[in-house]
């Protein structure tokens, strides 16, 4: 079965997130047993959600204690019928109050059971990258799925960034910036089309619009449920 | 067969060791069985209040998931335990991305279960305390697997003695300071105390239980890559 997003991309924002401090955020359209997907975007705080499984958390670089608050986490959980309309995340009380954002997206035929991860890379800088810059090549992607890109990028000021691409067979799923004293930003795209089998995905080039401080830039791709299930094949 | 311990790997090897090279640092974990889940328990002195010790951890190329941690805001000291729920077999390169500089050491472990995978069952956390006794209680209604790591102002680790029930897997004398990681000995269907017999002193403790998933019931599926005819099969 092909991977398809079922719900808009649904997104929460707050200029400071106490800490501890929770951000909620609306549920999108989504059916039992289909699966959610949710980037949290701040300072360097752990995120955590009732019922939501961590899929990976990346700390921008630490070449300073400025440069040490910035984090990128991923979560996921697969759907009950009736959902609840929001979804309350939770930052630890690490770290400083600071803006933060959580956008989630929800899907079908994808494996419920760890969705997202083993086709996966990820790379961090504290560069003003030139723009567009490209994101990491995920090796050795063995299974069917669909692939992912984000880019997170941290500011030292409020600058209003946004994000866009060249690339025509991807989607926008978010665009987001959120700023207090600092600023940060996400755009998260995803392929249009389902891939088959193994062989690295290459990054994305997005271009963002304002000069960063810190980027964290992922490849990674959804794994399709087929890899669940058992088959017969009639040549 | 249920959710069970499989292995640990000391990062660094030694105990009573901790690592301060900067940049990313491997080490390679070796499961005993076919691991099913990972749980990496990190202990950092990084800078108060900001766990900036490193970016994130891979499981042989996988990023895992930041499950719990808990700082000491009055001390330089924080734990940090990161999970895997759907692991790769057999020897597998531990990348801990992007260290600094502060003195780290990292409990590895894997378990093992019946079914497919392993989820996180429940967490928890205490930040800075100043008692005597530290302690963590996990709320548990499943059989499950618990980790934790203890940070502690005390200066000595031997002044603290683990409460039974619990098995240590490793310990550090910062000096001025100590921390240690442990496991629940056993699996365990209720609740439980993580704890130690220790003198008041500042300390932070975090900890999370891990048990087995649930499988579907399994769907068949038949592709057809080929036209049905009436002339073939009449």
């Amino acid at each position: 079965m092909a991977i398809v997003q079922v719900g808009s991309t649904t997104t929460a924002q707050n200029t400071l997130v106490a800490r501890p401090g929770t951000l909620a955020c609306n549920t999108p359209t989504v059916g039992g047993g289909e699966v959610m997907i949710a980037l949290a975007v701040g300072n360097n705080r752990c995120v955590t959600a009732p019922g939501w499984l961590p899929i990976f958390s990346h700390a921008a670089p630490t070449a300073g204690p400025a440069l040490g608050v910035f984090k990128l986490t991923m979560l996921y959980k697969v759907a009950v019928v009736g959902e609840a309309a929001s979804h309350t995340f939770t930052y630890d009380a690490m770290g400083i109050a600071a803006s933060a954002i959580v956008a989630i997206s929800a899907w079908s035929g994808v494996k419920q059971f760890q969705p997202v991860g083993k086709n996966f890379a990820i790379t961090s800088s504290t560069a003003n990258n030139a723009e567009p810059s490209t994101g990491p090549t995920a090796t050795n992607a063995a299974s069917d799925g669909r692939v992912m890109y984000v880019r997170a990028c941290r500011y030292a000021s409020v600058l209003g960034a946004t994000f866009s691409t060249a690339v025509g067979t991807v989607t926008e799923l978010a665009d987001l910036v959120q700023g207090n004293a600092v600023e940060y930003a996400v755009g998260w795209y995803v392929d249009n089309s389902d891939f088959t089998g193994g062989g690295n995905k290459t990054g994305l080039a997005i271009t963002q619009t304002q000069t960063e401080t810190t980027n964290i830039e992922v490849t990674l791709a959804m794994a399709s449920d087929l890899d669940a299930q058992s088959g017969m094949v009639i040549a | 067969m249920a959710i069970a311990f499989d292995a640990l790997t000391r990062f660094p090897v030694t105990e009573n060791t901790s690592d301060i090279t900067a940049g990313d640092r491997t080490f390679t974990h070796t499961p005993s069985g076919t691991p099913k889940g990972a749980v990496c328990v990190l202990m950092h002195t990084s800078t108060t209040n900001v766990d900036t010790c490193l970016n994130g951890i891979l499981y042989g190329g996988i990023p895992m998931g930041l499950a719990v941690r808990a700082i000491d805001t009055t001390e330089l000291g924080a734990v940090v335990i990161y999970t895997l729920t759907d692991v790769p077999s057999g020897a597998q390169t531990i990348t801990l991305q992007g260290c600094n500089t502060a003195a780290k050491f990292v409990s590895m472990n894997t378990v093992t279960a019946a079914t497919s995978g392993v989820e996180i069952h429940a967490t928890n956390f205490t930040d800075t305390t100043v008692t005597a006794n530290p302690s963590l209680s996990m709320t548990i209604t499943k059989e499950c697997m618990s980790f934790a790591g203890m940070h502690s102002g005390d200066a000595a680790p031997a002044d603290a003695t683990i409460v039974a029930g619990s098995t240590e897997q490793n310990n550090l004398d910062y000096g001025a300071l100590m921390c240690k990681t442990l496991r629940r000995t056993a699996t365990d269907t209720a609740n439980f105390s993580f704890a130690y017999t220790l003198i008041s002193d500042d300390w932070c403790f975090a900890g999370v239980s891990v048990s087995e998933i649930s499988d579907q019931p399994g769907r068949s599926l038949i592709v057809m890559r080929q036209p049905i005819t009436t002339a073939s099969y009449w």
